[in-house]
């Protein structure tokens, strides 16, 4: 597949060669971040899910390996609006492509802290396998996840996800039923 | 006419006894002559003439059906009556299939009549394969699939379109996997055979192993025995011999033109990604859901409140009965839903540009354009292209198997439009057509469940008498219908009919 080059540079944003900045958080930090987030999706507390966000966070999930997805439409393409909207859909009886509902289990691994490219970012690379049982079937799904995490003063989490970007290994694949949220 | 929905079919015998029962034979005669002579035709399993099986099963020679079963009058097409060996007379009638107002649930479940499909429709009439501007330079291809068939659709060096089947002439490895990409040459990697963008077999290596007799310029890459193309849209057909793309498309071209005419320099560009969603269900499910103005309000419950609290406007009433938007049917199973009355086309969204506005007059003169601008149409061509104007974008059916299917949606770009406008559809297609979108999936859970439920036997029937009293026929065939009616549906299973029956796909 030509796409096979391309994949790479979807990783673009881990740059290792940028130095270590001031106020990265620790990986401990981070991982209990990401295991946090993990498991409010498993336990459908989406809500406290979306809390994590910043007010412009974005939550993406490429079909492809372009960037933008005004070049090329993303599997999911949401800002904070069109998240709620989505925990809207997940909590709604007459969304049918969730009725019933998936179980999930978030798997997260590998996590790696890397300065950000703006003042009080850090950019995180961790892998996640994401276990989905509905209708009596059980799929799995690998993906790459790269986080970009800013600093905020309020609350508990001072650092928050500005943006989650999901790489699933199968993206170029046709795919049934994302309608849970990875 | 209809039929009694309990009524059950009727198995044909081969003394020609027709059972003392009133019911669909009779109603099918309602159908229009265009279906032909009837042409009772074994539909035999993959395994050739001397193999035919159990439509359900696809098994060969122990399949325990036959339709000409003695032993009842009546009979469900698919029951289970184990008469040995009478393997040679199970056959299918494809009227006992297909009634003017309802298909048996069979379409939906049978190996066998999914195989017959692939021979008689995809490999036999016009299939899309391409757009130009996928293979715009010299030496660019893309490879898809027609029905089964792997093909490549390629741009030689002299510019001209190709569409090669994709198999090696040695031992039948594909000489291309790659989905898109530019190239002279395909090179086999099996034992390196080597062909040009025409297909032209053009190096064969260690030449000197073949005698004399090898031929190799009779060895090129097959090639499709028609292509045609309509606006830069590219098929192909896998038969010699049928009517033209131009006779195929027929009234389409005119709903195509209005669709396309959006773009201020006539024409559009497909090269901006694609979505891709699969489901474990048939795709005639996805066919016949394309243009089904019936069940928005209800499987899209969910999207038109969201899309309302958002935007406030939602599908819902142009998708309520007696809206004003149509539902509509014309030549061989192409088929459209027309919301140019009801909703605002680019009008409301992009036509409040006005220098979009200004170039499409330009091209288009005032009156032509207001008519592009407020079109929202969504047009079926058979057997498995679709097109939405509102979301700019079209979509390719891949039946994979019975019971598996892939939909490709292609985003499109209006060639002369302004860049913020294309980039804005290409992107809004995520909220509608991806395996995570807020529209298509609760339509893959309708698929998934008629699937399971059509493996009842008790009812054997799926329905499409909706509005069937109060169709509407225009001066050139058109059927018309409202909005919710089962108009399309109805179109497609004429022209499906029409196809199966001929066996000498």
């Amino acid at each position: 597949m030509p796409g096979a080059d391309r994949a790479e540079s979807a990783a673009q944003p881990l740059a290792p060669e940028v130095a270590e900045g001031a106020g990265t958080p620790a990986r401990a930090e981070v991982e209990a971040l990401l295991y946090r987030e993990a498991r409010l999706l498993d336990e459908r507390r989406f809500e406290e899910w979306l809390a994590l966000f910043t007010p412009d966070g974005r939550y993406l999930i490429p079909a492809g390996d372009t960037e933008d997805p005004e070049v090329e439409p993303a599997i999911a393409d949401d800002d904070h609006d069109t998240l709620e909207d989505r925990i809207h859909r997940l909590r709604s009886p007459v969304t049918w492509a969730q009725s019933p509902p998936s179980r999930t289990v978030h798997v997260v691994g590998g996590v790696e802290v890397w300065p950000g490219l703006a003042p009080a970012e850090c950019r995180v690379h961790a892998t996640a396998v994401v276990y989905e049982s509905r209708g009596g079937q059980t799929r799995s799904f690998a993906a790459r996840c790269l986080y970009v995490l800013r600093r905020v003063e309020e609350g508990d989490t001072p650092w928050r996800i500005a943006l989650k970007r999901v790489l699933l290994v199968n993206r170029d694949q046709p795919l049934f039923n994302l309608t849970f949220l990875l | 006419m209809a039929v009694p929905y309990s009524c059950r079919l009727v198995s044909r015998r081969p003394s020609g006894y027709a059972p003392p029962v009133a019911g669909p034979r009779r109603a099918a005669k309602n159908q229009p002559a265009a279906n032909g002579p009837r042409n009772t035709e074994a539909v035999a399993a993959a395994g050739g003439p001397s193999c035919r099986g159990h439509p359900d099963t696809g098994t060969c020679g122990a399949a325990k059906a036959d339709f000409h079963s003695p032993a009842s009058e009546v009979t469900p097409l698919d029951a289970q009556s184990p008469v040995p060996g009478t393997a040679a007379v199970r056959e299918i009638d494809v009227d006992d299939l297909v009634l003017e107002d309802r298909v048996h649930r069979l379409l939906y479940t049978s190996p066998a009549l999914f195989d017959a499909e692939m021979r008689r429709i995809f490999e036999r009439t016009w299939v899309f394969v391409g757009h130009e501007s996928e293979v715009s330079q010299p030496g660019d291809y893309l490879s898809t699939l027609v029905g089964r068939q792997p093909v490549i659709l390629s741009r030689h060096a002299d510019g001209s379109l190709h569409v090669l089947l994709n198999r090696c002439m040695h031992r039948g490895a594909v000489v291309c996997r790659a989905e898109h990409g530019n190239s002279t040459a395909f090179r086999c990697m099996y034992h390196g055979w080597v062909y040009d963008t025409r297909g032209d077999l053009i190096a064969v290596p260690f030449p000197g192993g073949y005698g004399p007799g090898f031929d190799q310029a009779a060895l090129g890459l097959p090639r499709a025995p028609r292509i045609g193309t309509y606006r830069g849209f590219v098929f192909a057909s896998l038969s010699p011999a049928g009517p033209s793309l131009e006779a195929h498309l027929g009234k389409a071209r005119e709903y195509l033109d209005l669709i396309l005419d959006a773009a201020p320099e006539g024409a559009i560009a497909v090269r901006s990604g694609v979505e891709r969603y699969a489901y474990p269900a048939n795709w005639k499910l996805q066919i016949e859901n394309l243009l089904d103005g019936y069940h928005p309000n209800f499987t899209h419950q969910i999207a038109f409140e969201i899309s309302e609290r958002r935007r406030g406007v939602s599908g819902r009433k142009a998708n309520s009965e007696g809206s004003g938007a149509t539902a509509r049917t014309f030549g061989p199973g192409h088929g459209v839903l027309h919301y140019s009355a009801v909703n605002r086309g680019y009008q409301g969204r992009d036509a409040d540009q006005p220098e979009y506005r200004r170039l499409l007059e330009e091209r288009l003169g005032k009156d032509r354009a207001s008519e592009v601008l407020r079109a929202d149409i969504q047009l079926f061509v058979f057997p498995n292209l679709f097109f939405q104007s509102a979301r700019q974008h079209f979509r390719v059916v891949r039946p994979l198997a019975v019971d598996r299917t892939e939909v490709y949606a292609y985003p499109y770009t209006l060639g002369g439009a302004p860049e913020a406008m294309n980039r804005r559809q290409v992107r809004s297609l995520a909220w509608w057509a991806s395996p995570a979108a807020f529209g298509q999936p609760d339509d893959l859970e309708a698929f998934v469940r008629c699937q399971e439920g059509l493996q009842v036997t008790a009812a054997e029937w799926v329905l499409f008498a909706r509005g069937l009293h109060r169709e509407r026929i225009s001066a050139d065939g058109e059927v018309t219908g409202d909005v919710t009616d089962e108009v399309p549906q109805r179109g497609i299973y004429r022209e499906w009919k029409r196809l199966m029956h001929d066996a000498r796909g």
